[in-house]
């Protein structure tokens, strides 16, 4: 990140920065989910 | 031959930790504020006399020790080492006040514990302390985990480029914008809109599992604290097990997951700059590494028969490992059940997801996925290149921000701090057995916990416990939050103090 990078894109924005981070969350918690599922199918 | 350290330089280191006193004052008032609105006026004296204690000390050391000698490293080093200390020995005051300690090294541990933001806690009796008590203690894990530094930097520095040092010594070494002052404003920025968007969030949802307006807030900025700076404190001595509510866990899971991002990771998120996300080492390490953990956690909650169906798979299982990665420390769980209804894997594999932690750059703890990541880079670059004819040349990358290519230099830093982090946590674990009433499994899993500065407890730590034990606890949250170099670095200047060479 250069100076006029930063001059030219700000430093972003928080609504976005939020609903990404969501998006990773959910892939995460899709990711657990078939964790779990696979743990409860195999071993259960 | 060291260079014995000079009046001057001394002065500097002085003239900084009363900066980072009157920092800690105000966070006091802040909490003074709250006790007098709430009429809780014991509590309220306890707040003035240690904010007093802050501003006379920090106030004379500004004005008697100020210096125009130039900060180099090895003072920032040495400030940052002794800021944590003196940090919480001064917060420890209302504490030791609120009569909720049973004596002063319990709430000099409880202040430490705030400030690196592990979350281990030794409060007699947490759910009848006052209500502005509670709330010092978790503003505290806000400043900390915001790191002191930067909040002095960003309250009383007037220039940019030597307080950086300061900066680069809390092992918070990325520069994510041109300069550090700019830098500091953009994780304060991040920092205010989580607040406002994670207190919001928690008030709702804490609202909807039944709690009336006021006492919603308060539980929610309390528990926004503890989980966006990756702290453990929790309002009610059950911690997020209270609520019952998996509208709160989720929240409280989302803010495990914004604290223990490196800022970076939120400057790119922040301009949907999703592939730098993916490509960085530390997002796939902890990727990977959570996914074979949770594997294992899944196993063995559904062989030792603790859990047979999903959601508590999910909410208890998954949970305490995010809580574990994240270095955050909230509890679902009682801990002093963990091994009688989860048996030994699981609570195995936590111990490993504590001591791996969160990313670099980030209010987390332990030995960092970037450091865990570089390893394996190591390792596999030695195997290729055993694999390959002599004269083959090997090269290995990884993606941190840029493209960088993986130097025995870095390899060997990485690998040394690891190393440093294992051995703490082994030594912690033998002393906590010296003691006789424990077994290796509790005294590793609380030892990887304070030296990580993650705050699940597996019952070990409490009001009662051996002194000895709670002192060698309180020395790796320090270690593990300075994460080692800084701490040789006071060590070195100790020494250089007494044996030093008077320069010329």
């Amino acid at each position: 990140m250069t100076i006029r990078d930063e001059r030219q894109h700000g430093s972003g924005n928080a609504a976005r920065g939020i609903g990404l981070l969501l998006v990773l969350f959910v892939i995460m918690l899709a990711g657990a989910a078939a964790i779990a599922l696979a743990a409860l199918w195999l071993v259960g | 031959m060291l260079l014995r350290p000079g009046a001057d330089d001394l002065r500097l280191i002085g003239y900084y930790l009363g900066k980072v006193l009157l920092g800690l004052g105000i966070v006091q008032v802040v909490a003074a504020l709250v006790a007098f609105g709430l009429r809780e006026w014991n509590s309220l004296s306890s707040f003035v006399i240690g904010a007093a204690l802050c501003g006379i000390v920090g106030g004379a050391s500004e004005a008697k020790l100020a210096s125009r000698q130039q900060l180099t490293w090895a003072h920032g080093m040495v400030t940052v080492a002794l800021a944590w200390l003196v940090g919480a020995v001064f917060a420890a005051v209302p504490f030791h006040l609120s009569g909720h300690y049973e004596d002063w090294l319990s709430a000099v541990f409880e202040g430490m514990s705030a400030l690196t933001t592990t979350g281990l806690s030794v409060i007699s009796d947490l759910d009848h302390t006052t209500l502005s008590m509670d709330f010092y203690r978790h503003l505290l894990h806000f400043a900390g985990g915001q790191g002191i530094i930067i909040v002095v930097l960003s309250l009383f520095a007037a220039g940019g480029g030597r307080i950086g040092t300061l900066y680069v010594a809390e092992a918070r070494d990325e520069r994510i914008l041109p300069n550090f002052i700019r830098t500091a404003r953009f994780i304060f920025r991040v920092a205010m809109v989580f607040l406002v968007a994670g207190t919001a969030a928690l008030f709702l949802a804490l609202l909807v599992a039944g709690f009336a307006p006021g006492r919603a807030f308060y539980h929610a900025i309390n528990l926004f604290f503890a989980a966006f700076d990756t702290g453990g404190f929790a309002p009610m001595q059950a911690s997020v097990a209270y609520y019952h509510s998996f509208a709160v866990e989720a929240v409280v899971m989302v803010l495990f997951l914004a604290g223990s991002l490196t800022f970076g990771l939120h400057f790119a998120l922040w301009n949907g700059d999703w592939r730098l996300v993916t490509r960085h080492i530390e997002t796939r390490t902890l990727a990977l590494s959570t996914s074979l953990l949770f594997a294992v956690v899944c196993f063995g909650l559904v062989r030792s028969g603790a859990y047979d169906s999903f959601e508590p798979l999910i909410r208890k299982g998954f949970f305490t490992l995010l809580s574990a990665v994240s270095s955050a420390g909230a509890q679902v769980k009682n801990g002093e059940t963990f091994l009688s209804d989860w048996g030994a894997l699981a609570p195995a594999a936590i111990v490993a997801a504590m001591a791996i932690g969160g990313m670099a750059s980030s209010t987390a703890g332990g030995i960092k996925a970037l450091r865990v990541g570089i390893a394996a880079k190591t390792l596999i670059h030695d195997v290729r290149k055993l694999l390959n004819p002599e004269s083959a040349v090997v090269v290995t990358t990884y993606f941190a921000g840029k493209r960088h290519i993986l130097r025995d230099q870095t390899a060997r830093a990485a690998t040394s701090v690891l190393l440093l982090f294992i051995v703490t946590y082994l030594i912690g674990a033998m002393v906590g057995l010296t003691y006789g009433t424990y077994d290796i499994t509790q005294t590793l899993f609380e030892s990887v916990s304070a030296a990580s500065n993650i705050g699940l407890s597996i019952g070990v730590t409490d009001p009662a416990m051996p002194r000895g034990l709670m002192a060698v606890y309180l020395v790796q949250m320090w270690l593990g939050r300075l994460e080692f170099v800084a701490v040789f670095a006071l060590i070195g200047y100790a020494i250089s103090l007494a044996r030093g060479r008077v320069s010329a």
